[in-house]
């Protein structure tokens, strides 16, 4: 049976979906439509999964897919859609030559760990905590390395061949500027790359087989698939190559069977096979073999080991491991209630919460709902949302909110609420958003340089897109900011602009449940007046 | 006539001329009555300390305008880098008049290039997004239409610090590279209201070619204005009043805020520009503190009695 095409096919679409996910997440001159952004995140499983519970369209049904290609062939998603496995790939190929492929041996499945981490998750997701996903998520940790790590250096490059052509009097590209470095998201995305990179070099896809709660859930699919990979017995000669190949340590060659829960279909036994003894096989035409499946037993016990020292060995490690999820699970529980951040105490001059991009309808549905993949981080053109560390409690860690120290909110931008893949950004139009409020602005007459230095400033109101912030008339022929947060959508320009430092004198207080502001008024409703009709002379 | 309404009389005929003659602007109690001096034939460069145009479309108003200062090759030599310096700030269409008049910078550009310019730039540091701004305000596919470079203007390390000499609050600035490199500097700004400076013309049209704005509005922004005026002064400076946004500015919510009024004002002194304009917006120069601290500090003359002027109407 010779199907070394597989591996073929499984590289150029792995290729291509990395490539484009990885782009959709440095890209800043927006260069996919809104079509292809769709396209390319159509099938990652947990956004996808997350977009369905929420709003169960087509639109957001990719999940389904992946599950019935899973159905059909195992795990195709963990070696062609998945950004990280093709990540993990690329560091297993670059650290290829720094390994020994005959220590590459059949390994025990890590089934308490995976398993456990699944439940968990699932269970923390019952109980509206999303903090395992935002933490383990693939697509959200790569997205989270390709925005913090990735685009600044992105960014560099552009800037550097800009500068480039702009000796030779060429402006066709521009400068972007990294705003801020969101140090906490930056830090975790490094050391999430430094692990996983050891991880992989060492291990293949140990991270796929036994923490990954995509792969564990694609894996208990993929029991049970239609198609799977199997040795022809009558070929194999035992000679351990597929073994040596083998990702995923799947492959027992003692009893010629590949632990297909764990395979991520690389297909990189198929070509190692001198003999052509590796393919797919129809499971209902081999009966036999479907005696063997239990769930997430391994069908092929270890007997390279004496049987005494591989208890000895594998006990101890699977207790810890439990403990280890009992304990995370007994402290988890604790910051369960999303109430707790809420109340914490805040110098003046800043939000009581942190104010969420419009489309995320409340605190509680952005924060249930992110998984921190940082891909709005990266299509924002103002730069304003960022990832924070705490702010929105311990388990929403790095989930981003509107900073307006870094930026403000464009007024006519809708950005975020269209790439979002999870559904926490809810899709809105321009329109709805000219009234859609996601705080509203306060103003402290104590800070304000026009009463602190007496000088004209009204920078707030400058940049004020509603004239929810007005400058009225003060003393000495000054003017003062007065806000009507009737009319504020709390897009935070005036925040931003305010010049005082270290305490804004206008801020932008968060609203935990967005709501809909009073258009802006027409400006001769407001004034009661006719329009001043232009002179017709010339006035001097 | 009582002794009383006597007394009311005389006060009142009092402070009339009282206020005439404090303002000393005799001519204009008058001029409004006065027909427009007819727009006089193409003079040679300098006769005109300022033009101004009314009734027309605005690339029309400007052909006159420059016309009548002896034409663009007055300003620009062949082979000289340009930059023309609209007001492009806010992401909001042609319509809302925060931003200066596509048609107009387009004009610009092409003269430009008439009197042999060998590169027009055109550039703000906007306050919104840039990109959006040159796009919705339609001066980008203006500019390049006329062949000129719309330069990104959105990263500080394009920006070049400079001393202000005799700077009362403003010593330093960051100014944008091609200003001090190009030969030319024609400032465009667009006549509108501003809520934190009253009105935004040529001298707070400078705003956008320096880096840290927040610095000037933390640190009296009327001094800082005046301060910098002085340290590159445009060799011409081309006041847009076709659409005048009179409220709410100087981003205005709705076009409804802008008003037709259909004028310009052509200087090389942006002090003078910038009073005739405040009189077009229906303000007295003088209430404009950067307009009269410029003024006092020798930038330029905003009064309008001891200027040549040349008014056409179209």
């Amino acid at each position: 049976m010779n199907q070394n095409y597989l591996k073929k096919l499984r590289v150029i679409l792995s290729l291509v979906f990395f490539a484009l996910t990885f782009f959709l997440f440095i890209d800043f001159a927006a260069f996919f439509s809104l079509r292809m952004i769709r396209a390319i995140l159509y099938l990652q499983f947990i956004p996808s999964l997350l977009g369905f519970l929420h709003l169960a369209t087509v639109g957001a049904a990719g999940f389904i897919v992946v599950l019935l290609v899973t159905v059909l062939f195992g795990r195709v998603y963990c070696s062609t859609v998945c950004p990280l496995g093709t990540l993990q790939d690329l560091f297993i190929r670059a650290t290829s030559r720094t390994r020994n492929p005959k220590k590459n041996k059949f390994k025990k499945p890590q089934t308490i760990l995976r398993l456990s981490i699944l439940g968990l998750l699932v269970a923390f997701i019952l109980f509206r905590n999303i903090v395992l996903v935002n933490l383990l998520d693939p697509f959200s940790l790569s997205g989270k390395i390709f925005s913090n790590l990735v685009r600044p250096v992105y960014y560099g490059g552009n800037n550097l061949l800009r500068n480039l052509l702009k000796l030779m009097d060429n402006y066709s590209l521009y400068p972007v500027t990294v705003k801020s470095v969101a140090l906490p998201a930056v830090i975790f995305s490094g050391a999430f790359l430094l692990i996983i990179g050891i991880l992989s070099a060492r291990r293949g896809r140990w991270y796929c087989n036994a923490i990954c709660p995509v792969g564990t859930a694609l894996g208990m699919v993929s029991k049970f698939s239609v198609f799977r990979l199997g040795i022809d017995k009558s070929a194999c000669t035992s000679c351990g190559f597929c073994v040596r190949a083998c990702k995923s340590n799947c492959i027992d060659i003692k009893t010629k069977q590949i632990d297909f829960s764990r395979c991520v279909a690389c297909y990189n036994c198929i070509g190692a096979c001198t003999e052509q003894g590796i393919g797919y096989q129809n499971q209902f035409q081999h009966q036999t073999s479907l005696i063997n499946i239990r769930l997430f037993k391994s069908t092929a016990p270890d007997r390279s080991r004496p049987v005494s020292a591989n208890q000895s060995g594998s006990i101890p490690r699977r207790k810890f491991f439990e403990a280890t999820i009992a304990g995370s699970a007994g402290i988890a529980g604790l910051l369960i209630s999303t109430e707790a951040f809420a109340k914490k105490k805040k110098p003046k001059g800043t939000s009581d919460h942190p104010v969420t991009p419009p489309g995320s309808v409340s605190l509680w549905h952005f924060t249930e709902k992110c998984t921190a993949c940082h891909l709005c981080v990266s299509a924002c053109p103002t730069h304003v949302l960022q990832p924070t560390l705490f702010e929105y409690g311990l388990t929403g860690m790095l989930q981003p909110k509107m900073n307006y120290w870094v930026s403000y909110c464009n007024h006519e931008c809708v950005k975020c609420s269209q790439v979002c893949p999870s559904g926490a950004i809810l899709p809105i139009t321009v329109k709805e958003k000219d009234t859609l409020q996601v705080g509203y602005a306060w103003f402290s007459r104590h800070n304000c340089i026009v009463n602190t230095k007496h000088t004209a400033c009204g920078a707030c109101s400058e940049h004020c897109p509603t004239k929810a912030v007005q400058m009225v008339p003060f003393i000495d022929n000054l003017t003062i900011p007065v806000v009507d947060e009737k009319i504020c959508i709390g897009c935070g320009a005036c925040e931003y602009a305010c010049p005082t430092k270290p305490v804004k004198a206008i801020f932008v207080e968060s609203n935990p449940y967005h709501l809909v502001a009073r258009k802006p008024k027409k400006h001769v409703e407001e004034e009661g007046e006719q329009k001043k009709k232009p002179v017709e002379d010339f006035p001097f | 006539m009582n002794r009383r309404d006597f007394f009311k009389r005389s006060f009142l005929t009092g402070v009339a001329v009282g206020t005439a003659l404090a303002f000393g602007d005799f001519k204009k109690v008058f001029g409004n009555s006065l027909p427009p001096k007819p727009a006089g034939p193409a003079s040679p460069s300098g006769t005109y300390d300022l033009v101004a145009v009314k009734g027309g479309e605005p690339a029309q108003m400007f052909d006159k305008a420059i016309e009548s200062l002896g034409g663009m090759k007055h300003f620009v030599k062949k082979g000289q880098t340009v930059v023309v310096k609209p007001n492009i700030g806010w992401d909001v269409p042609p319509d809302h008049a925060a931003n200066t008049n596509p048609d107009l910078v387009k004009r610009i550009v092409e003269q430009c290039y008439t009197a042999g310019a060998k590169t027009v730039y055109v550039f703000d540091n906007t306050c919104d997004e840039w990109d959006k701004c040159y796009e919705n305000s339609g001066i980008g596919a203006a500019v390049k239409a006329a062949g000129g470079k719309m330069v990104p203007a959105n990263s500080e390390s394009n920006y070049k610090e400079v001393t202000i000499k005799n700077g009362k609050k403003l010593k330093t600035a960051k100014v944008h590279e091609l200003i001090l490199s190009s030969d030319v500097f024609i400032n465009v700004p667009v006549l509108k209201n501003h809520q934190g400076t009253t009105v935004s013309l040529s001298m707070k049209n400078h705003m956008g070619i320096v880096w840290d704005r927040r610095f000037w509005h933390k640190n009296d922004l009327h001094q800082c204005i005046a301060d910098f005026a002085a340290f590159r002064k445009p060799d011409l400076n081309v006041i847009d009043g076709y659409r005048v946004l009179q409220k709410r500015g100087p981003r205005g919510v709705t076009a409804d805020d802008a008003v037709l009024t259909r004028s310009l004002i052509l200087s090389r002194d942006c002090v003078a520009a910038d009073a005739a304009a405040a009189k077009i917006f229906g303000i007295e120069p003088d209430s404009v503190p950067h307009i009269k601290l410029a003024h006092e500090a020798g930038v330029g003359n905003m009064d309008l009695t001891k200027l040549n002027i040349n008014r056409i109407k179209i």
